[in-house]
């Protein structure tokens, strides 16, 4: 009784306090999605799914490449065939084919899927970026992921390599010198940087750099960006021919615009290797 | 016969009164809804992941049901008490079990054709269409994958109460399915004891993944022969049978004392 008494006159206190909370985490919470852009929904997933969304992710993954393959999962080796197998091996779709030209837009959904799982999945944004762009030529939704993976992962150099690429695909060079100056300070973020790959997106990175430099004349850094290049590959012709005819000429025989046309054409190349891999692709 | 299709209503008349078949509906309508109205990088008239995801929601959805109708029949009325005025009736313990799972089965299976309508509907509204040979192959091996999911749920049921029956059966069924695919694989891996065991395995279970022909229907794969299809249902049809045998076995000479039960 004592008690209800003593706590009576602060109820108009405690209701403020409590309002006052709610509308202090609601004002955080509408903050957060305001400059997260999806954290909202990131948060959601990060709470149901916790680290198994990053598996989760990898099986999305794996799934737009079983969808790209047309629902044939990778061959597994066998110990020994029996009746199972051999009803099995009828029933379950075999065979090395593609989804062609715009049906490969019916595996994207699953790359979808693996970003919203992992935003941090910078493979999946750069799969979808280039099925986008390059397989169905739709460089504005290209451009969309490319921005939703950069609002994700801000400090990796892939990303800016790939707005640069589409920047020079849409003659825009000014914003692809831009990009791709972002992209070498930010190399190799968190990449090996002796590993192959992270190695040959720099020398992508210097080579188209050196390009817009010589387009604005600067031959001076575009020479330094080449010897950069033959300083990670030693064997590339092209550049190694470029810089000679800078140095002694003050031109090359091509046109840099060429040569980035030559550079920006990428074409898909399927890593499965199995058994069935001799097969026709329809 | 007569007696097996009554038991068999019964089923139905019960199953339709909880209502779990609608709020699987429900969910399965929900999620496609969902589906549709993701905008995945702008691209539109995406169909073939609503197919993949439909398809997978209404195999999950329809095991669900399987499952827990068929391994929840016999305990429920042996807690109710009704297996009593039931079996003094003029039903042989026979007819009763293949009554509660002819039922069950049958449920499920409609359930499941009214999920694959609601699903092939949505594709249609997207854009997309379905081979209607393939369709009919997959839905019939799909069925015929509910008879022996219900006969395995039977079997489980006339020993344990329901909520073992359920989870064994969903165990049994789950590992079969998607570990018996892998075991000639994972023979290559492992030696001794363990690949005797898997080998096991492998023989004993029924192969639920020869009932599964949704990759040919999601990505327009040419139907399956007619002498391979047969064989499938003639294989299914042997696993329901011999698991259903097996269940009567179990329960022909099972004794019910009222104390115990209540």
């Amino acid at each position: 009784m004592k008690a209800r008494l003593t706590i009576q006159p602060l109820r108009p206190w405690l209701v403020v306090l409590v309002l006052w909370g709610g509308a202090f985490a609601l004002a955080c919470r509408l903050t957060d999605q305001a400059v997260g852009g999806g954290a909202g929904l990131n948060s959601l997933i990060v709470s149901l799914f916790g680290d198994s969304r990053l598996a989760a992710s990898t099986m999305c993954y794996e799934a737009a490449d079983r969808s790209f393959h047309k629902g044939v999962g990778y061959y597994q080796p066998r110990a020994f065939t029996d009746w199972f197998s051999a009803i099995r091996s009828e029933i379950v779709p075999a065979g090395h084919v593609h989804l062609q030209d715009q049906g490969a837009a019916e595996m994207i959904p699953w790359l979808y899927f693996a970003t919203r799982m992992d935003p941090q999945n910078i493979t999946a944004y750069l799969v979808t970026v280039f099925w986008l762009s390059d397989g169905m030529g739709r460089l504005d939704l290209a451009e969309q992921a490319l921005a939703e993976a950069q609002a994700h992962n801000p400090n990796d150099y892939r990303i800016y390599l790939e707005k640069g690429r589409l920047a020079l695909k849409q003659g825009r060079l000014a914003e692809a010198a831009r990009w791709l100056d972002a992209g070498l300070q930010l190399w190799p973020s968190r990449e090996n940087p002796q590993g192959d790959q992270p190695r040959r997106d720099r020398a992508e990175l210097l080579a188209f750099r050196g390009l817009l430099y010589e387009t604005t004349g600067n031959l001076a850094a575009a020479c330094a960006a080449y010897q950069a290049v033959l300083g990670l590959f030693p064997g590339r012709a092209v550049f190694k021919d470029r810089l000679e005819n800078l140095k002694t000429t003050g031109r090359a025989a091509a046109a840099p615009a060429e040569i980035w046309k030559a550079l920006l054409i990428r074409e898909h190349v399927c890593d499965r290797h199995d058994d069935r891999h001799d097969q026709a692709h329809p | 016969m007569m007696r097996v299709w009554i038991i068999a209503g019964v089923v139905w008349r019960e199953m339709l009164r909880r209502k779990d078949v609608y709020v699987l509906l429900i969910l399965l309508v929900a999620f496609l809804i969902t589906l549709l109205a993701l905008n995945i990088f702008g691209l539109a008239g995406l169909v073939t992941y609503v197919k993949e995801i439909g398809l997978l929601l209404a195999w999950l959805f329809s095991w669900i049901l399987g499952v827990t109708i068929s391994a929840r029949q016999l305990p429920q009325e042996e807690q109710r008490g009704t297996i009593f005025p039931l079996l003094a009736k003029p039903v042989s313990r026979g007819e009763l079990l293949v009554g509660k799972w002819l039922g069950s089965w049958t449920m499920a299976a409609v359930a499941t054709a009214v999920f694959y309508a609601v699903l092939i509907l949505v594709v249609r509204l997207r854009g997309g269409a379905c081979d209607p040979v393939v369709l009919a192959q997959t839905l019939t091996l799909h069925c015929v994958l509910l008879g022996i999911i219900a006969a395995a749920g039977i079997l489980f049921s006339t020993r344990l109460n329901a909520d073992a029956a359920i989870t064994l059966t969903f165990v049994v069924t789950l590992a079969a399915y998607l570990v018996l695919p892998r075991v000639p694989t994972l023979i290559l891996h492992s030696q001794g004891f363990s690949q005797t065991a898997l080998l096991i395995l492998y023989y004993l279970l029924p192969h639920m993944e020869l009932f599964d022909l949704r990759q040919r229907l999601v990505y327009g794969w040419p139907p399956v022969s007619a002498g391979t299809l047969l064989l499938v249902l003639i294989y299914g049809a042997l696993i329901t049978a011999g698991l259903l045998v097996l269940g009567w076995l179990a329960y022909r000479r099972k004794r019910f004392t009222r104390g115990a039960i209540l």
